[in-house]
C-alpha cells in the first residue's frame, strides 16, 4: 500500500472531492478538501518549512472526500498528515485540544464525582465559564459521566454456559465512562446469538489525539491498546467493537497514519469486526436469531463518516429491517457535522451545526420516534440538535429482542427499564 | 454479507442497472471505488454524435453502420429505445424533465462556445439558440467566460453578445467554485435578487446562455424560477468537471437507490470474485482491515473503460479487466500507447470486454466464459464513448437488456438457468 501522502500523486484534480465535502459548502474558511489535501501536499512533501496554510485544520476529517475519489487518493489521511505537522509546528497541542482528546482521562478524573460533573457541565454560567477558558462550546453537547462504569457491570455479569462461540468485546472509553447501556446492549444481543463475550483489558484507542494532531501522544496509546488487544486477536480472534470510530481507528488508521504495519497491530486490525457487520454476517449464515418483537415506531437511521470508512457498507439498516413494525428511513446527509471532537470547539461548533442542518431538516420533516446511529458522538450531537433520543441500532435490537420475551409492543428501546440509562434516552 | 445482485460501479451504467433490477424486486448492493462518471459528463444523454468521425444526425438510423459487436448491436435498438423512455421516466420523476428525441441529435453550447453532439438534455440545457444571444457570466466565476463562450457562438453562426453580472451578495467571500455558485442559486432570496439584474444584463436578446450552475439541490425548480424572473429563456451551457448537472442527476439516483433500499457504498473498490466452476459466488472488495466478501447469485460490472479504472494497462503493455480478470479485447500491443494526435481517437478507448447476447463475457469461440457475470456500459469491447458520444446511451440501452435477460431469468426454470 502507498503511504498515504503519496497518493496525491493521482489525483486528477477533477474536483469531485470538493462536492461532497461538508465542511467547505457551508464555510469559505476551508477551501475544501482538493486543494488542502493533494494541491497543497506539493508544498508539504519532503519539506521541514512547515505546513502551507493553516486553513487545513478546519478540515473535520468526515473522509467522505476520500470515498468519493476515484483515483483513489486519501484525501481525509493527507490532512490528517498535515495537521499533526501543524501541531508540531505550533509545539503541541493547546490545553482545550490536550483535554477532549483524552475521553478516557476525563471520565476517570470525573467519576467519583460525577453527579457534581455533571451538574456542573449542565449549567449554564459554568459552561460559559468553559467556554471563555478552555474553549469548548457551550452549547455543544456533553455526555453524561456516569457514576458506575462498565467494567462494573461486567464484574457482576453472569456468562452464559451454553455459548457456540467466543468474542472479545472491545468496548471503548465511551461505553465505559458515559454510556454503559449501549455496552449491556451490545452483550446481552451477543449473547443471545450464541456468543460468550470476554472482556480484555483495555483503553483509549487514540483517535481523538490522532483527529486533533498530536501522533506522537497517539501512537503510546496505540501501543499499549495493541498489546493490551493482541492476546485477543489471537484467541477469540474476534474483537468486536460498537464505537465505529474507534473500530475503524484499530482497523485502518494505526496503519494509514501511524504507520503501523503488520505485527501485532496488524493481527489486531484483522480481528476487528464493527458488531453490525459481524451480525449481519451471522444473518448471512443463518445463525441470527431473527425473533424479533413488534415495535411500531418511525426511526431516521444516519450512517456515520466513520462507519462508512469501514467499507462495509450499511450493515445496521440490514438489521433494522429485520424488525417488524419498524420504518426506517435513511439518511441524505453524508456527515452530521461533530466528527468527533471538532463541533465541541468554540470556534468550530457553528461550523458543526450548519454542516449537521440537512440531517437536522430532514429528522424535523420526517417526525421520527427516534433516531439511530453507530457513532457515540454523533450520537450526543443530533440528540442535542434534534431534542429526539439517538440510539445505537443494537439498543434497538435488544429492545426488539425484550419485546418479543414480553409480547408487548412499545416504541422505543428507552421504553423499556433499561437500570442503565441511556445518554439520550 | 449478501445480495441477489452486486453491481460494481456507479456511473451511468452502473445507477441504472442497480435502480433497474431493484425495480424488479432483486436485492442489489452497489461497490464502487468511488464517484463515477455522473460528477464529470454534461449532465446529458449522448447517444451517437458521430461513426467514423462523422457528425451524426439521426443516431437510430446510424447504429446500422456500427460493427457487429458494437454494445448496441447486441443491445438491439429495441433496448435502447427501452432505456431512453425508462431514464426519461425516471429523471422526470426526480423534477429533472429531459427534452430531446431519440430520432435526432441536437447541439448541447458549452462553456467554449460549441454546440456538442447529444440526444437527450436536461431541461435548462434543453432551450434553443434563436436570434440574439446574450452570453452572460457571473462576476468573480473562473470557470466561465462570457466572452469565450460568445466568440465560440458567433463562429457557430449564431448572433453573441457577452456581458457579466454581479452577483448579489452571499456566504463566500472568497473564490468559488461552480458547486460552491451552484447552492447559492437553490436560495429563493438569492435568485430574486439577481433575476433583474439577469434580465438588465440581457435586454434586446432574445436568449440568454449561462453557466450550468442554476441550483443543485432543488432540480430544475430554481431555473424555471429564475427564467420567469428573468423574462427570458435561459440556457445552461456545460462547464468543465465536476458537472453540475451531473450531481443533480447523481442526487436523483442516489433518492431512488435509498428508496428501493439498494445498499451502497463509495471508496472500497472491488478486487476480486470467488467462483465456483463457471458461476460467480461472490464479490471481493477491499475492506478497512480485510477484504469484505458479499456472497450473490448474479454481478454486474459497471466499472467503465480505463478512464472509469475497469481497465487497467499492465507493464507488459496487455490490459486486464481488474474485477473478475477478463480478458480485455480490441487493443493489439504497447506500441498502440502512442496514438497519432493529441485529444484523437486512441485504440485504447475501443479496448474492453467482448460478450455475448446475454452480456457476459464471451470467449474466442463466442460462448459465456461466466454464467452469472453481466457486463454493462463503458466496460464493453468494440465502442469509444468518447469518440462516438454514445457513454450514456450505451449504459442505458445494456443496462436494458440486461433487465430483461435478469428479468427472463427469474421467470425461467432453475435448471434452465444453471444450463
Amino acid at each position: 500500500m502507498l503511504p498515504v501522502e503519496q497518493t496525491a500523486d493521482r489525483c486528477i484534480k477533477c474536483n469531485v472531492c470538493n462536492t461532497v465535502c461538508p465542511v467547505s459548502a457551508v464555510t469559505d474558511l476551508f477551501p475544501g478538501p482538493k486543494y488542502e489535501g493533494p494541491q497543497g501536499q506539493r508544498f508539504r512533501a519532503g519539506l521541514d518549512d512547515g505546513s502551507p496554510d493553516a486553513s487545513l485544520d478546519w478540515c473535520s476529517g468526515c473522509g467522505l472526500c476520500t470515498q468519493a475519489c476515484p483515483e483513489g487518493v486519501m484525501i481525509a489521511e493527507i490532512n490528517t498528515v498535515a495537521r499533526s505537522r501543524l501541531v508540531d509546528d505550533r509545539g503541541g497541542l493547546r490545553l482545550r485540544d490536550q483535554l477532549i482528546s483524552r475521553p478516557r482521562l476525563l471520565g476517570r478524573l470525573s467519576r467519583p464525582v460525577a453527579p457534581l460533573a455533571n451538574a456542573v457541565m449542565a449549567n449554564r454560567l459554568a459552561r460559559r465559564v468553559i467556554e471563555r477558558t478552555i474553549g469548548v462550546h457551550r452549547d455543544a453537547p456533553m455526555p453524561r459521566f456516569s457514576p458506575v462504569g462498565f467494567r462494573s457491570w461486567v464484574r457482576r455479569h453472569r456468562r452464559p454456559q451454553d455459548a457456540r462461540r467466543t468474542v472479545a468485546y472491545f468496548h471503548g472509553c465511551a461505553v465505559d465512562e458515559f454510556e454503559p447501556a449501549v455496552g449491556a446492549a451490545v452483550v446481552r444481543v451477543l449473547e443471545r446469538n450464541g456468543m460468550a463475550v470476554t472482556f480484555p483489558s483495555q483503553g483509549c484507542c487514540g483517535l481523538p489525539l490522532i483527529s486533533n494532531g498530536d501522533f506522537n501522544a497517539a501512537r503510546r496509546y496505540a501501543d499499549r491498546l495493541v498489546a493490551k488487544l493482541a492476546g485477543a486477536a489471537g484467541d477469540p480472534g474476534t474483537i468486536v467493537a460498537n464505537s465505529t470510530s474507534c473500530g475503524m481507528t484499530l482497523k485502518a488508521k494505526y496503519r494509514e497514519l501511524l504507520g503501523m504495519e503488520g505485527g501485532a497491530a496488524g493481527r489486531v486490525a484483522e480481528a476487528v469486526w464493527d458488531v453490525c457487520e459481524l451480525l449481519v454476517e451471522l444473518e448471512d449464515q443463518g445463525e441470527l436469531d431473527t425473533g424479533f418483537g413488534r415495535m411500531a415506531a418511525r426511526a431516521v437511521y444516519h450512517p456515520p463518516c466513520q462507519l462508512m470508512a469501514h467499507g462495509v457498507g450499511t450493515p445496521a439498516l440490514d438489521l433494522l429491517a429485520l424488525v417488524p413494525g419498524l420504518e426506517v428511513e435513511r439518511s441524505r446527509a453524508g456527515c452530521c457535522g461533530t466528527a468527533g471532537t471538532y463541533g465541541t470547539k468554540v470556534e468550530k461548533y457553528q461550523v458543526a451545526m450548519d454542516v449537521g442542518r440537512n440531517l437536522f431538516d430532514q429528522v424535523a420533516a420526517s417526525r421520527p420516534d427516534f433516531v439511530v446511529c453507530d457513532s457515540e458522538t454523533c450520537r450526543w450531537h443530533i440528540a442535542k440538535a434534534t431534542g429526539l433520543p439517538v440510539y445505537h441500532p443494537v439498543q434497538v435490537l435488544d429492545q426488539a429482542y425484550t419485546l418479543a420475551d414480553d409480547g408487548v409492543g412499545q416504541a422505543g428501546p428507552g421504553a423499556k427499564g433499561d437500570r442503565w440509562r441511556s445518554h439520550s434516552a | 454479507m449478501r445480495a441477489d445482485v452486486v453491481v460494481v460501479g456507479a456511473g451511468p451504467a452502473g445507477l441504472a442497472a442497480a435502480v433497474r433490477l431493484a425495480e424488479g424486486g432483486r436485492q442489489v448492493r452497489v461497490v464502487a471505488r468511488g464517484q463515477g462518471f455522473t460528477h464529470w459528463g454534461a449532465g446529458a444523454v449522448d447517444v451517437l454524435g458521430r461513426v467514423g468521425g462523422e457528425r451524426v444526425e439521426r443516431p437510430l438510423d446510424a447504429i446500422d453502420r456500427l460493427g457487429d459487436s458494437h454494445p448496441y448491436r447486441l443491445a438491439g435498438t429495441g433496448a435502447l429505445r427501452d432505456g431512453l423512455d425508462w431514464f426519461r421516466d425516471f429523471a422526470a420523476a426526480a423534477g429533472l424533465d429531459h427534452v430531446g428525441d431519440p430520432e435526432r441529435n441536437r447541439g448541447q453550447v458549452t462553456a467554449l462556445g460549441t454546440l456538442r453532439p447529444t440526444c437527450l438534455v436536461p431541461a435548462p440545457a434543453g432551450g434553443e439558440l434563436r436570434g440574439q444571444v446574450a452570453v452572460l457570466g457571473f462576476a468573480g466565476f473562473r470557470d466561465f467566460s462570457a466572452a469565450l463562450c460568445a466568440r465560440g457562438l458567433e463562429r457557430a453562426g449564431y448572433q453573441a453578445t457577452a456581458a457579466t453580472v454581479e452577483l448579489p451578495p452571499w456566504s463566500h467571500r472568497r473564490y468559488f467554485t461552480a458547486v460552491e455558485l451552484s447552492r447559492a442559486f437553490d436560495d429563493g432570496d438569492f435568485r430574486a435578487r439577481l433575476a433583474p439584474a439577469l434580465a438588465k444584463a440581457a435586454a434586446g436578446a432574445d436568449v440568454a446562455v449561462v453557466p450550468a450552475v442554476l441550483g443543485l439541490g432543488r432540480g430544475h425548480e430554481p431555473w424555471a424560477e429564475l427564467e420567469r424572473g428573468a423574462g427570458l429563456p435561459l440556457v445552461e451551457a456545460a462547464l468543465a468537471p465536476p458537472s453540475v448537472p451531473g450531481l443533480r442527476l447523481f442526487t436523483a439516483w442516489r433518492r431512488r437507490l435509498d428508496e428501493l433500499g439498494v445498499a451502497w457504498q463509495l471508496g472500497f473498490p472491488a478486487t476480486g470474485v470467488e467462483r465456483d466452476g463457471d458461476r460467480v459466488t461472490a464479490v471481493r472488495c477491499e475492506g478497512a482491515s480485510r477484504p469484505v466478501v458479499i456472497r450473490c447469485d448474479e454481478v454486474v460490472l459497471a466499472t467503465g473503460g480505463v478512464a472509469g479504472h475497469g481497465i487497467e494497462a499492465n507493464r507488459d503493455g496487455s490490459l486486464t479487466e481488474v474485477v473478475a480478470g477478463l480478458p480485455v479485447a480490441g487493443f493489439e500491443d504497447r506500441t498502440h500507447f502512442i496514438a497519432g494526435r493529441f485529444l484523437a481517437a486512441h485504440p485504447i478507448g475501443e479496448a474492453g470486454v467482448r460478450v455475448d447476447g446475454e452480456l457476459r463475457p464471451a470467449g474466442d469461440d463466442g460462448a459465456p466464459m461466466l454464467e452469472n457475470l453481466r457486463c454493462v456500459g463503458g466496460l464493453l469491447a468494440a465502442h469509444d464513448p468518447t469518440m462516438e458520444g454514445s457513454r450514456e446511451g450505451v449504459a442505458l440501452a445494456t443496462t436494458a437488456r440486461l433487465t430483461a435477460v435478469l428479468g427472463a431469468a427469474d421467470h425461467a426454470d432453475q435448471d434452465v438457468s444453471r444450463r
